[in-house]
């Protein structure tokens, strides 16, 4: 499984992948703009992005609006609800308007820092990505 | 807990446990009235909720609202697995509005809100469903005398203003023979009457060279502008940008219609009709690796957001000024790093003193919306500023690093405002005018950095000569070899003729005919886009 990581605070992007190594390859990026052109180049590839987690609060370009983005190109490189990307909102923020935002844009799970590598775990399990 | 939000938690409350018994009556007895009431009640909850600003609970209420409608007009019957959705449904309302009285953070809000959005799918599912087999079913349990218990069960779903796309004006072109009848107003009869978006926009940007999926980018800004109103014209063209391929730098300056030689490779162009404000909308471009952009309100940048000399005499003391301000705080911030202290000094009265000046300079300038948001962007940092200086504290670094980046976003916005004023010039010749003569001075004139397109006004004219014509493309050519792009437009009261002696005139492309003022510039724009920068064989129309 390959998993794109994007956050601009470098710990917490390192902390992450630590804990999502053991399921697949990590792709770390900083900003919204890469993770958007990274997306879309995988799509074109033979094995393409399952998970994506991005961080909300970043410079320039939020989580919010990459979110956004990619769920746009989505629609036109795989049509079908089958293989869905999963997209999972790694946040400090917990209050209840962020959190509809992010659900209302089409995100699958919201994982609230600091989280310990058990909620992790069955954040991944509730997708069905791990057994 | 204000008043406001204490009435909305009370009445809310109430209703939702009035919707929650009006539930459970129609269980044991089902009779339409309830349907109606249990609407009115999911109604009013939306309708607080959005002014509360909890946009989870007006959301799924108004999704359940939907359906309920659809239950109202017969369309829908309320039994089994939809009863247990609009349980589950108001059961989670009630929840979430208790969550937002108790304010309540972090995994519970988490847990409701993927819970409603579970819940906002199965009724959206319900609601799409065909309904043919549920009308049938539902006759036996309604009473007959309800006078809307006949509707047919036709689903009728409003058109998707997205889909109706008003059909792009067509530029019209005035042909050089053309001297009868000028043209019929543009009419587009629609089924339906959908609102026309407002605001019209000439959008350029530039997109950065190191970005390493350009295609996407293009892609990305398409879909959002498509999101929000009707793209009439972009380039490269919708074709390319949707097959998502990657131009070759080459082949993008020259496209297969010849079109727009004058852009750059990174840049992208788009004529666009929105409701959204232009503020608003460079906003929503803002998609990553966005170098620059620049929004023209096509309504507004030919009519009223004219500068006159005056505005342009402002704008020069005011980047005289400015650069002044900057060398101050070049001062200040080398005092502060060699560690002196940089107590307010002769550089700190001199920034005063400045924007003092440019402050007293705004006063002069029209009352134009146009200038709020630069004059508030200046204002603020006046005000900050005047406020430290006060404060009789030493300036840290930090500080005056603050105070540069304020001035610095009252001057890009100053810099916007001069810079989007200049890209169209317009020139309206009157009717002695000698049009080489004007023409001539006008080309001499003429700064690429600053103008890019060229309007001439031939309205008041009723006849341009074969030998004037020559001699027209041969300005334009110049103009040409200057990357300016111009074109004749003209009103068509006049009937103007062009007198053509013997040989056809290679003008069709370089005509615009407007019928409306307001629709001057976009026509003309269109026009830009979809010709050739000029006529490349003389004699060339066929």
């Amino acid at each position: 499984m390959r998993i794109l990581i994007c956050d601009d605070h470098d710990a917490s992007r390192i902390v992450l992948s630590k804990y999502l190594a053991r399921y697949g390859t990590c792709t770390l990026v900083d900003n919204g703009a890469e993770a958007i052109s990274l997306y879309a180049e995988s799509q074109q590839s033979d094995e393409p992005f399952q998970l994506v987690c991005i961080d909300i609060l970043m410079p320039q370009m939020d989580g919010f609006n990459t979110l956004r983005s990619i769920r746009e190109l989505e629609k036109v490189f795989s049509p079908k609800d089958t293989d869905k990307l999963k997209v999972i909102m790694v946040t400090a923020l917990d209050d209840t308007d962020n959190i509809h935002q992010a659900y209302s844009l089409g995100c699958d799970a919201y994982l609230m820092k600091p989280y310990t590598l058990q909620q992790v775990d069955d954040t991944l399990k509730s997708l069905g990505l791990i057994t | 807990m204000d008043t406001i939000s204490q009435l909305y938690f009370e009445e809310t409350m109430e209703q939702l446990e009035n919707a929650e018994g009006c539930l459970n009556e129609m269980q044991q007895f089902f009779q339409p009235a309830h349907v109606d009431r249990l609407f009115r009640y999911i109604h009013s909850v939306k309708g607080s909720s959005d002014m509360m600003g909890f946009s989870e609970v007006k959301d799924l209420s108004h999704v359940l609202e939907d359906l309920l409608s659809q239950a109202r007009e017969g369309k829908k019957t309320l039994t089994g697995e939809l009863m247990d959705v609009c349980y589950q449904s108001v059961d989670t309302l009630i929840h979430m509005v208790e969550n937002r009285k108790q304010d309540v953070h972090g995994s519970a809000s988490v847990r409701l809100i993927s819970e409603s959005r579970n819940l906002i799918q199965q009724l959206q599912q319900i609601s799409e469903e065909s309904s043919f087999e549920m009308s049938v079913l539902r006759e036996p349990v309604t009473f007959p005398e309800e006078p809307h218990a006949s509707a047919a069960p036709v689903s009728i779903s409003l058109p998707d203003p997205a889909a109706i796309k008003p059909p792009a004006p067509p530029a019209e072109v005035l042909l050089p023979d053309i001297s009868s009848e000028t043209s019929s107003p543009a009419s587009n009869p629609l089924p339906i009457p959908v609102p026309v978006p407002v605001h019209r926009y000439y959008v350029r940007m530039l997109l950065s060279p190191d970005n390493p999926m350009t295609a996407v980018t293009r892609f990305l800004i398409l879909k959002r502008l498509d999101e929000n109103g009707v793209v009439i014209y972009t380039h490269p063209s919708r074709e390319l940008i949707e097959a998502m391929t990657e131009l070759p730098v080459s082949q993008n300056l020259q496209d297969a219609n010849g079109a727009l030689t004058f852009l750059n490779p990174h840049e992208m162009v788009f004529l666009y009709r929105s409701n959204l404000s232009r503020d608003h909308l460079s906003r929503e471009l803002d998609v990553g690796y966005v170098e620059d952009h620049f929004v023209i309100d096509l309504g507004k940048t030919y009519q009223e957001y004219r500068m006159t000399k005056d505005d342009r005499a402002f704008f020069k003391y005011y980047f005289n000024e400015y650069a002044r301000i900057l060398s101050s705080l070049e001062q200040l911030t080398r005092q502060s790093r060699h560690g002196q202290q940089a107590t307010p000094g002769p550089h700190w009265q001199k920034i005063h003193y400045s924007l003092i000046k440019i402050s007293s300079r705004i006063i002069q300038l029209p009352s134009n919306e146009r200038y709020h948001q630069w004059i508030n962007a200046h204002q603020l940092a006046k005000d900050f500023f005047e406020l430290e200086t006060t404060a009789n504290q030493p300036k840290t670094p930090a500080l005056i690093t603050y105070l540069k980046t304020l001035l610095m976003h009252a001057a890009t916005d100053a810099w916007r405002l001069v810079k989007n004023e200049v890209v169209i010039k317009h020139l309206h010749l009157e009717e002695k005018q000698h049009v080489l003569l004007s023409l001539q001075n006008l080309s001499l004139e003429l700064n690429p950095d600053l103008h890019q397109v060229l309007l001439v006004d031939v309205s008041a004219k009723n006849r341009l000569l074969e030998s004037e014509v020559k001699s027209i493309l041969s300005i334009f050519q110049t103009l040409k070899e200057k990357q300016i792009r111009p074109l004749l437009i003209h009103d068509g009261k006049n009937r103007l003729r062009i007198d053509q002696g013997t040989e056809p005139l290679p003008l069709k492309s370089l005509f615009v005919q407007y019928q409306y003022e307001h629709q001057l510039l976009e026509k003309a724009l269109l026009q830009l886009c979809h010709h050739p920068f000029f006529p490349e064989t003389e004699g060339g129309v066929s």
